[in-house]
């Protein structure tokens, strides 16, 4: 395995150098390199360095996917601490920079705690949390709430 | 759907919040509003959200609730391997006789004992009110045939169950009402329904090619031209009519009569890995191996409410479901989940999960027919 090194710099001037095996890992950066292979240096626009480093994290850490029973363990755990680490607002950030860079592993795996970050909440609690305005008129919301009585409403819920 | 991303902007309760953005271009700087992130994204989220929780999430904002009605959120779902097997229920009202179709529903919130209800799907595509042949087929439900002001017609569609839409059929040859029908090797084979003498008494359209033909030389050993319940096993279509039942393989092109088969099967069955559940004698569960030519009885339910007249069994993701009505004319249908298992000897047997009460109509009704759909 070549140990190549190279250097990603983010759109707020932060260098990090990285083994290519790592950098491959970002697709985007993968596909930069097989147009051209003498590039040592690459420029990403779209990710902030405080984002770009987490994203590192996450492929130094998954750059050997060993298919080995105990490895995945050992992965997924390491996979649900990293989520611990981020509020919902660098969670977002990182989900867009994992789309930006390709990296599917981690944008599965943002999805996947957004998703179970959704389940627990209310509508309300889910705008709060996720900063979603509400843009239904109360008539709006009524009809919508209405359509799916069955999911809220206790009042008729037949007695056995 | 009055909602469309376009239509968005001109809606004043948003118009602090600036439209979502479609361009990826942008850097995420500050933005923490899941709404930010393009469509895509969301829907990757939420395709990973079971169905039950729908309901809330179309309540949170315009745009959640237009992502969860699209097209896209099955495609999603579908690639996600996050599709769910849902339960679809026709009931046909005594009085108005017509066939109403109704999903079964979870509810995450709530009690956790009534926490299963039967609810009405706004806009399926109305269906003759007898005689149609209805299979499920992954997404889709197929119906065929059946009787339209007093006529057999030949006419079929398609109902693509993401979306609640209808595609036409092409017509099959031959009109019919109550027709055996099984798929097998890409084929749908409907068989009878008709005239026995007719060259098309056995057709099968390839879901291929979209088109319909007749499978010539299979030789008819009395069946009675409406038939009652068919399963695809193995290969084979089993077919029951009002006095025997009949194994159909299409591969040998041949119909015969099952003597064993005929004991103990009932119209309020199906099948699950490849046997048949039903009930049989003495009101019990029984289930058919047709590998091994053996009726047995589900072991460990000998708590669970005798048969009632009209229930319909169904293959619930690999679980048993019975709907019943819970007593005669009554407008109460009941559900009953029950896990199956194999134990040591190869006998199967059964755990109730839950079975409660899951829609009370104004109307008695019949249970015309129970399928499991995957969506």
């Amino acid at each position: 395995m070549s140990s190549n090194k190279i250097v990603l710099t983010s759109s707020d001037g932060e260098s990090f150098e990285v083994e290519e095996v790592v950098a491959r890992k970002l697709q985007i950066v993968g596909h930069m390199l097989e147009d051209d292979c003498v590039i040592n240096e690459i420029p990403l626009q779209n990710v902030t360095g405080d984002i770009l480093s987490m994203v590192i994290e996450y492929c130094k850490t998954h750059v050997d996917e060993e298919e080995s029973e105990e490895a995945q363990t050992k992965l997924k755990t390491w996979d649900e601490e990293f989520m611990k680490k981020f509020d919902i607002k660098t969670l977002l950030q990182i989900i867009l920079a994992a789309n930006y860079l390709n990296v599917k592993g981690l944008l599965d795996l943002v999805s996947q705690t957004i998703a179970d970050t959704i389940k627990d909440y209310t509508p309300e609690q889910i705008r709060e949390v996720f900063g979603v305005e509400n843009d239904y008129t109360e008539e709006e919301e009524a009809e919508v709430r209405k359509e799916n009585a069955w999911a809220f409403d206790e009042a008729d819920t037949p007695k056995p | 759907m009055p909602y469309s991303v376009a239509s968005s902007n001109s809606v004043s309760s948003i118009a602090e919040e600036p439209p979502p953005k479609k361009q990826l271009d942008l850097a995420p700087s500050s933005s923490s509003s899941l709404l930010l992130l393009p469509d895509e994204i969301i829907l990757n989220c939420l395709a990973r959200l079971p169905r039950c929780y729908y309901p809330v999430i179309s309540l949170v904002s315009k745009t959640f609730r237009r992502l969860i009605a699209s097209p896209e959120i099955y495609v999603e779902r579908s690639l996600l391997r996050r599709t769910e097997r849902v339960l679809y229920v026709v009931l046909r009202s005594h009085a108005t006789e017509t066939p109403r179709w109704y999903t079964l529903n979870f509810k995450p919130f709530g009690n956790d004992s009534i926490n299963h209800r039967l609810v009405p799907i706004p806009s399926f595509p109305s269906i003759p009110c007898w005689g149609m042949s209805i299979v499920a087929i992954e997404s889709e439900i197929y119906v065929l045939g059946g009787c339209i002001d007093d006529e057999l017609v030949s006419t079929g569609f398609v109902v693509e169950c993401p979306s609640h839409t209808c595609r036409l059929l092409p017509c099959m040859k031959q009109a019919r009402g109550c027709a055996a029908v099984g798929f097998v090797d890409g084929k749908l084979y409907v068989i009878g329904g008709c005239n026995p003498q007719s060259v098309n008494w056995v057709e099968a359209f390839d879901l291929k090619t979209q088109t319909w033909e007749s499978v010539l030389g299979v030789h008819n050993v009395e069946m009675h031209d409406l038939t009652i319940r068919s399963f695809a096993i193995d290969g084979k279509i089993y077919i029951m009519d009002r006095k025997n039942s009949f194994v159909y393989d299409p591969k040998e092109g041949r119909v015969e009569t099952d003597e064993l088969l005929d004991t103990q099967w009932s119209v309020g069955s199906c099948v699950i890995d490849g046997r048949i559940y039903t009930f049989g004698s003495k009101n019990r569960i029984w289930v058919f191996d047709p590998i091994a030519m053996v009726w047995d009885r589900l072991k460990g339910l000998d708590d669970l409410p005798d048969k009632r007249d009209g229930s319909r069994m169904s293959n619930l993701g690999g679980n048993l479901a019975i709907m019943f009505n819970l007593e005669k004319g009554s407008t109460q249908i009941c559900c009953t989940e029950i896990r199956l298992e194999r134990r040591e000897g190869g006998k199967i047997w059964g755990t109730v999960l839950w079975s409660n009460i899951v829609i009370t109509l104004k109307e008695p009704s019949t249970i015309v027919r129970c399928l499991a759909v995957t969506v």
